[in-house]
């Protein structure tokens, strides 16, 4: 038993060794480049309006978010995101290792919506990492690297400024 | 714990406030980094039934982001600038052509067959302004030369975009 560990955290360090020589070889990421994308779909479960807000977070601070609900209302929205939040969010994705989350699981109370939240990382090179989370995804708690996550997101969304929002319907 | 879910769930809300709080009618908005266009162009084949979106966003300080969905399993995002002189030519086209009285409803032929093309315009002016029009290769009624012209405008502008193109997942 003690064996098949020890070698699993063999290949674990030698797997982690060589993604991170790969990602080492591969050249800095541009600074225009996509940082984050954002998906939240919730369902009210009073009004049965399903709304979804997809957001991209480029590395020069960009922010393009969309927001459209059932009810008709499409937003499209441009903004710059506070430079201090936008550190942290990039700490917290390093610190929390966003490329081996994998999300399945809750991290809200439960209440009369139910959100699905996916994040993806996008890092050097075309490496990417998705994961799912959210209220009715699992019942399973979420642990703390992907709140923490969570939390450095909509901490620069929501302190995003000059926000210009334009209503995209027809 | 629960205090860092209370905190996600308020940063959350904070956005989608901040989002609706700025689109507030009447707000004037005609900056230089305020949209100028949204044309959404949906392609379905003839043959296989597949439909195909590409959402683009003209910002008038040149910026375009596109959403593009081939309709099978691959998208892609798209943030790229426009070249100066195109996004000139398409301003002059918006105003000469009168992008505000447009109307659409009629038919822009397209260079290739077997898809139906259906294409909408929002153009977005000072303030709450703004107009929406649509376009199909499929219209009993060809465009008036103005329509035509707005739409060749816009696409010489997606042409000249240089930027990267990251593919991402798929809308569920």
């Amino acid at each position: 038993m003690k064996t098949q560990t020890f070698v699993g955290y063999i290949l674990a360090s030698i797997i982690l060794t060589v993604s991170q020589a790969q990602a080492a070889g591969q050249p800095p990421p541009d600074p225009r480049s996509l940082l984050i994308r954002y998906r939240v779909v919730s369902t009210d479960s009073l009004t049965e309006i399903t709304s979804t807000l997809d957001a991209f977070i480029f590395r020069d601070g960009l922010i393009i978010e969309r927001l459209s609900d059932d009810a008709g209302k499409c937003l499209a929205v441009r903004a710059s995101a506070l430079p201090e939040r936008l550190s942290l969010l990039k700490v917290a994705l390093g610190v929390n290792r966003v490329d081996i989350q994998e999300g399945n699981c809750t991290n809200e109370p439960p209440g009369n919506y139910t959100a699905m939240r996916e994040v993806t990382w996008f890092g050097r090179g075309r490496r990417q990492h998705s994961y799912r989370y959210g209220l009715g995804v699992s019942g399973l708690l979420c642990p703390s690297e992907i709140n923490q996550i969570d939390h450095a997101i909509t901490s620069v969304l929501g302190g995003a400024t000059d926000a210009l929002t334009e209503q995209t319907c027809p | 714990m629960q205090l860092q879910l209370r905190t996600a769930a308020i940063g959350w809300i904070a956005a989608v406030v901040v989002s609706l709080a700025t689109a507030t009618p009447g707000a004037e908005s005609s900056t230089s980094s305020s949209l100028l266009i949204r044309h959404l162009r949906t392609s379905t084949s003839t043959l296989s039934g597949t439909t195909s979106t590409v959402d683009s966003l003209i910002f008038r300080d040149g910026l375009i982001m596109e959403h593009i969905n081939d309709g099978n399993v691959l998208c892609w995002i798209l943030r790229g600038t426009a070249s100066p002189e195109e996004l000139r030519e398409l301003r002059d086209a918006l105003a000469k052509n009168r992008v505000d009285l447009q109307r659409g409803n009629c038919q822009i032929k397209e260079p290739i067959d077997n898809f139906h093309v259906e294409t909408q315009i929002t153009w977005f002016g000072r303030g709450s302004r703004q107009r929406t029009y649509r376009t199909s290769n499929g219209a009993a009624n060809p465009c008036p030369e103005s329509t035509v012209e707005i739409e060749r405008a816009i696409q010489s502008v997606l042409a000249s975009a240089q930027g990267e193109q990251t593919p991402v997942t798929c809308p569920v």
